[in-house]
């Protein structure tokens, strides 16, 4: 699975998450203090405004800390309620319908079927709820004030901070019901969308040692199956009748024969190892050069994504991943090591054959090194290989780092001489306190194999896909939350349309917020919106240097004013595609417990200053007075 | 009037105009009914009938597909966005090897634009060609190369009168399959591909036969349904069903099958492309030409001109005696060089005597010695000649596109007993190489030559032709690895020596060399070895160049041409003495010169004479040592003199002063020293201890 940005451990992302968020609020706090009086005082004067100021603070603060639950309980079940008058059902019999008719757009033949499910039951789901969301949470308010319907609650003894919440809270709770009814039916439709079987072409069937005889049935066979869903396996059975249907389209099934009266029957079972949430161990990633010098980087063959880089073969150059937690607790008896690899190939070489690696184990304390696998290539499939406690290599010696004389590391090989064993143990002599690295090398001369930090890990466990596909909600959820708060803060203040545009507007912008940082930042061809727009009128083109002179410098100078603006808007925007987990679902891996934790503390923190926001601009409202 | 009346009234007139509405809405808009099989049917109203007449009508793209429909209407008018922004969708995911995503954003393009025929070819490509070649193992290269054309099959279920889709299809089916570099996997995989083929045989599941069948399908819905060759050379695509066959026939070859079934094969082809030669085929000029009749118009010329020569009564004969008559002594002497022996300057002579005694007929008819009563006749008849000379001219042109003549004897050839027999043994020969049976290779090797030369006796055109060139530069160098495994030079009676001989001869820098060569010579004649040398140098150059064109020249295969390399050598050899220079250690064809000379019967005896002179050493018999060794040196030195560059080489110098050595010890013993007149003195001044 490609993961481009590095996902921070919990601990880490603590240190800076909440220092940013109370930096980002202070900063609002600060900035609505300072508008908020000026108004006050120019309103008022200079000391009934500020006195003012100091009463609308004072009435906040019992607004904000002394709410009733039972009060925001019951607005939100009324804004539940009302909601359900109009008709949000509707949107659930859409996405009914959008299920039924699924088939015709999700191609079953597709190598990788259950990523196309997953994608897109995932999208619907967050295409329909957070449209849902969008309209329910401008338009809601905006309505109660036109219909006068607000009054009614705003006689009773409700804080205004009540109101904004319960709204919020009303819609996050008929959203989650919605969600949690169209995960179960998803889960249901991925699960028996994906479900088939095939039947063994017992025709195809014939011994895997061409000398014996197929016929007398006692032997290991090898074959074919039907062609079921766009796919075919191919077919292994061993001498007692159990054998598998061999991986293919990201799946394998279990075959067993029997003896029907006359007949030979092979029964064979639903798909297997499609619906799983691997628990990845993933180890950082360096690189040792064609000397075993470390290097920053591998070898760059000119491939225009540079997400891999790649490692020279039939030289010393090396990936070499450090993994800590490599305990006989954690892996029991085996090392199972996973890795997505891409090949690049100089020359033609031996075309039935694919490029030839080697793992090798390194303790990094003693240095110990074992050559543990020579393999051949897969690329862009996983390649999987059980390593041994009992680990017998078929070399082993140390790498130790030394300092050349001009500073740079380089990793020397050293005989073991006297410590040299036939089998090594891996926890106990290649592992220290858990830490473990493996080394990647190419062994065929002017072949290249290109990894990245993700492409290689350590399956420790399988966690249960079905709540892994939860999670897959959970991430909807998130980006429903936050329409939600963008939705209801707006119409606070403005009308529905305004504010469901408005919203609109902040769920493009929050979607990309990348894109809007990076022109921002200036890291985009063709410079800020002035000097586009010059480039738009004068047919120049993105690359080429403007003609110096005032024109040029008039532009270049808005732009960067502009540009601070568009930052200081994406740094209030939350990034809503950083929301979306839907692609450790569909590739299998489980949504990892600090990604839920960071994201999920990350959406509180929008959530709450949507609240407090939208608490201020509807206390300026005169029906909340 | 009340208002019930009034508005009963007013609904009245508007279903009166409602009704009036439907007719010209009918006559404009009602649909066709013509059946695509039958062409049976109603035409429609007029924007029905318009569609048609420029090609534009939905119901003739194919089926209407219910998701199609949906999707291009949920985009609600903004189709051409959403494609474009699933095409960036595809790219980026290409870009990042994300091929799930690459198919299903695919999926949904074709869904929102399934008769924009360029979204399907240029896709289509991509899969096959691009995505394909981004895989390691090539049977998932193959998995891909599948995918595209699946991807095209799809496309023409959606365009049914788009013979452009089913071109691709052949085309992908033949040649990316046929000429990949894994073409033999390719090959190998399509013939088990069940999924791909269905129920067709699987003798049958030859990629060009179903790649040919596809160019059928294409060539049908153009003559019999009138499809649109939009973007297409006729010429081209109405050859390459007939190529298919032709590729067939080799491919079989390729991988081991003669006999009957490659004879029929080659039949095959020499019928299909028999039939492509009567193909009328609409040039740009308004001509209609028929590649297969070039041989008819060329006769019916004659004809007319033997008609004008008749009414001429002579005058073509005295004109041929006239020009005969001013020929030079040159030109003369180059007409009857036979041509693969004469010179540049002879070619250009030769070249122009010709021209002169080509008579025109337009020659014969205005010669004031024509008879004036035959001259409305002839004037009818040049008339004649000069409408099938444009048509011969543009169909040799035509024909010139696809190579037709080429093809034609081509599939003759490879029908013949010979041509099939000389094939078979060389592929033999080659299996045996691998087997590591040496002998059976060779006999093979030597056999299927003379077979092949037999052929290239029939039809000398094969000669100077690229693709029998290829064959033949894998026989020879199969052959050159197993003579090499022998130690072994090829036969002096090699069959194909005349072959390379003549690819010799028409290799451009003979011209060079014998310019060379001449200046060379001219400067040995001022005696002036300084600018000989550097003329027999170049030469020298020139010769490299070939035996890299032709490596087995290294190895004899024709001898005539290496007697004449080493005789430029020992000239240049000479041409450094006489301006007191030595051979260089770097000279450009010392490899090919000590070929020859480890292959020297001479070099052998010297061996045998070292080898003697080391056993009576060893024997401590010094007499018959030092005789031996006198006797080898002699031997060295005639060595020498005949490759005279090899003093120069480094891996034979030191090598020949180790024997050097073992003679002085000889001679030490015998308190001798090297005598003066020493043989190889000029060793043991370039590589002797100082």
């Amino acid at each position: 699975m490609v993961l481009e940005t590095e996902l921070l451990p919990f601990r880490e992302w603590l240190l800076w998450g909440p220092f940013v968020w109370l930096l980002v609020m202070g900063s609002l706090a600060v900035a609505g203090l300072f508008f908020g009086s000026l108004v006050a005082v120019i309103r008022h004067g200079p000391a009934a405004g500020l006195a003012a100021t100091g009463r609308v603070l004072a009435a906040a603060v019992g607004d904000l800390f002394c709410m009733s639950p039972r009060r925001v309980w019951a607005l939100a079940w009324l804004a539940v309620k009302d909601s359900l008058r109009r008709r949000v059902v509707v949107v659930f019999i859409v996405f009914l319908l959008l299920l039924l008719f699924a088939g015709w757009f999700l191609d079953p033949s597709s190598d990788h079927p259950l990523r196309l499910y997953i994608s897109f039951v995932l999208t619907a789901t967050s295409y329909l709820v957070l449209l849902l969301m969008l309209f329910l949470s401008a338009l809601s308010l905006p309505n109660d004030l036109k219909n006068k319907t607000l009054h009614t609650v705003v006689t009773k003894p409700v804080r205004p901070s009540e109101i904004v919440l319960g709204r919020m809270l009303g819609f996050v709770v008929l959203g989650t019901t919605l969600l949690a009814l169209m995960s179960a039916i998803s889960y249901v439709f991925v699960v028996r969308g994906l479900a088939h079987s095939h039947e063994v072409v017992q025709a195809s069937l014939a011994a895997v040692d061409p000398r014996q005889d197929a016929d007398q049935g006692a032997v290991p066979l090898r074959g074919e199956s039907t062609r079921v869903n766009g796919h075919r396996h191919d077919v292994r059975i061993d001498r007692k009748g159990q054998g598998l249907l061999e991986m293919t389209q990201d799946h394998y099934h279990r075959v067993a024969r029997r003896q029907d009266g006359e007949k030979t029957v092979y029964e064979v079972g639903q798909p297997e190892g499609m619906l799983v949430a691997r628990v990845p161990v993933y180890g950082k990633l360096r690189f040792m050069d064609s000397q075993r010098h470390v290097a920053e980087r591998g070898t760059n063959v000119g491939d225009e994504w540079a997400y891999r880089s790649y490692i020279q073969g039939g030289s010393l150059a090396a990936g070499v991943w450090s993994f800590e937690g490599v305990t006989p607790t954690a892996f029991s008896d085996n090392l199972q090591l996973e890795m997505t690899l891409g090949v690049f190939r100089t020359y033609k070489g031996d075309i039935e054959q694919g490029v030839a690696g080697v793992l090798l184990l390194r303790n990094p304390k003693t240095g110990l090194t074992v050559e543990a696998k020579v393999f051949k290539s897969r690329e862009f499939s996983t390649d999987v290989h059980r390593l041994p406690r009992k680990i017998t290599p078929t070399a082993a010696y140390a790498l130790q780092p030394e300092k050349d004389p001009d500073g740079r590391i380089k990793y020397v090989r050293k005989p073991l001489g006297a410590d040299a064993k036939a089998q090594y143990d891996l926890f106990d002599d290649l592992t220290d306190d858990g830490q473990l690295e493996v080394w990647l090398q190419c062994l065929d001369p002017e072949q290249y194999f290109g990894v990245a930090q993700p492409d290689l890990y350590l399956r420790a466990r399988d966690a249960s896909f079905a709540l892994n596909f939860v999670k897959g909600y959970f991430g909807i959820w998130m980006q429903m939350v936050l329409v939600i708060g963008f939705g209801v803060m707006f119409s606070t203040f403005l009308t529905g349309p305004v504010a469901m545009l408005a919203t609109v507007g902040m769920l493009i912008g929050g979607f990309f917020r990348g894109y809007m940082i990076e022109l921002a930042l200036g890291q985009t061809w063709g410079g800020g919106p002035v000097e586009s727009l010059i480039r738009i009128l004068t047919q120049d083109n993105v690359v080429s240097d403007l003609p110096e002179g005032i024109r040029t410098t008039v532009a270049q100078t808005v732009d960067s004013v502009l540009q601070r603006g568009l930052w200081v808007v994406a740094q209030l925007l939350p990034s809503f595609g950083d929301y979306d987990c839907a692609s450790y679902v569909a590739y299998g891996f489980n949504v990892p417990g600090n990604w839920i934790a960071e994201r999920g503390l990350t959406a509180l923190g929008f959530a709450v200053a949507l609240f407090v926001v939208g608490y201020f601009f509807l206390k300026t409202r005169e029906v909340a007075r | 009037m009340n208002p019930r009346r009034r508005s009963f009234i007013r609904k009245a007139v508007y279903l009166v105009v409602i009704f009036a509405l439907l007719f010209p809405i009918y006559w404009l808009g009602a649909p066709s009914t013509v059946d695509t099989e039958t062409m049976k049917g109603s035409r429609g109203g007029l924007l029905a009938q318009k569609r048609e007449k420029n090609g534009l009508e939905q119901v003739y793209y194919g089926k209407i597909d219910p998701t199609s429909e949906t999707l291009r209407l949920a985009t609600l008018g903004m189709r051409g966005i959403a494609v474009d922004v699933l095409w960036l969708k595809n790219i980026e995911y290409q870009k990042k090897k994300d091929w799930t995503n690459v198919s299903a954003t695919l999926n949904q393009i074709i869904k929102l634009q399934p008769n924009f025929i360029d979204v399907w070819r240029h896709q289509g490509w991509n899969l096959s060609y691009n995505c394909s070649a981004e895989f390691d193992d090539y049977r998932e290269r193959y998995h891909w190369v599948i995918k595209g054309i699946d991807f095209l099959k799809l496309g023409t279920t959606y365009n049914q009168r788009e013979p452009r889709l089913l071109r691709d299809i052949a085309s992908f089916i033949s040649r990316k399959i046929g000429r990949s570099d894994e073409h033999k996997q390719f090959r190998r995989l399509f013939r088990e591909d069940d999924d791909f083929n269905g129920a067709l045989p699987k003798s049958e599941r030859d990629n060009w036969l179903v790649g040919k069948t596809w160019f059928r399908k294409a060539e049908d819905l153009i003559d019999t349904q009138k499809a649109s060759t939009r973007g297409m050379n006729p010429i081209v695509f109405r050859s390459e069903a007939g190529m298919c066959q032709m590729n067939h026939g080799a491919a079989i070859e390729k991988e081991g099958v003669f006999g009957e079934r490659a004879r029929r094969a080659w039949q095959q082809a020499a019928k299909d492309w028999e039939e492509f030669g009567q193909y009328a085929i609409p040039t740009s000029t308004g001509l209609i030409v028929r590649l297969g009749q070039l041989d008819r118009l060329v006769g019916e010329r004659q004809e007319r001109f033997d008609e004008i020569n008749k009414l001429g009564q002579g005058i073509h004969q005295k004109l041929q005696e006239e020009r005969l008559s001013q020929l030079t002594d040159a030109q003369r002497k180059a007409m009857n060089t036979p041509p693969r022996e004469r010179t540049s300057e002879q070619f250009a002579l030769a070249q122009e005597a010709a021209a002169l005694l080509d008579i025109e007929p337009q020659e014969i008819v205005r010669n004031r010695r024509f008879p004036r009563e035959h001259l409305e006749k002839a004037k009818k008849l040049l008339e004649h000649i000069a409408q099938v000379e444009e048509l011969a001219r543009t169909t040799k042109s035509y024909r010139g596109i696809v190579n037709y003549e080429y093809w034609q004897n081509r599939a003759e050839i490879e029908q013949m007993d010979e041509m099939r027999a000389g094939r078979e043994l060389v592929f033999r020969g080659g299996e045996a190489l691998a087997e590591g049976d040496l002998s059976a290779a060779l006999d093979a090797f030597a056999r299927g030559s003379a077979h092949w030369f037999s052929v290239l006796q029939r039809y000398p055109t094969l000669m100077t032709d690229s693709s029998t060139g290829d064959d033949l530069e894998e026989l020879l160098e199969e052959y050159g690895k197993a003579l090499d495994q022998r130690d072994e030079l090829f036969p002096p009676d090699f069959a194909l020596a005349p072959y390379i001989r003549a690819q010799v001869q028409d290799n451009p820098k003979m011209y060079q060399i014998g310019a060379s060569m001449k200046k060379a010579d001219e400067a040995e004649k001022a005696d002036d070895p300084g600018t000989a040398c550097s003329f027999y140098f170049k030469a020298l150059e020139s010769w490299r160049q070939i035996i890299e064109d032709l490596p087995s020249l290294e190895q004899r295969s024709d001898p005539f041409t290496t007697a004449t390399v080493l005789a430029t050598i020992r000239k240049y050899a000479e041409s450094l003495r006489k301006n007191d220079q030595t051979v260089p250690n770097d000279f450009i064809l010392h490899r090919f010169v000590r070929v020859q000379m480890e292959h020297d019967p001479e070099t052998r005896e010297a061996q045998r004479a070292m080898e003697r002179a080391e056993d009576a050493v060893a024997k401590q018999d010094l007499a018959a040592a030092r005789k031996a060794y006198e006797e080898g040196f002699a031997r060295w030195r005639d060595i020498l003199e005949r490759y005279p560059t090899l003093v120069g080489d480094g891996t034979l110098g030191p090598e020949l002063m180790i024997l050097v050595d073992g003679y002085r010890d000889v001679l030490k013993q015998e308190n001798q020293e090297l005598p003066k007149d020493f043989p190889l003195q000029e060793i043991v001044d370039r590589y002797g201890q100082p």
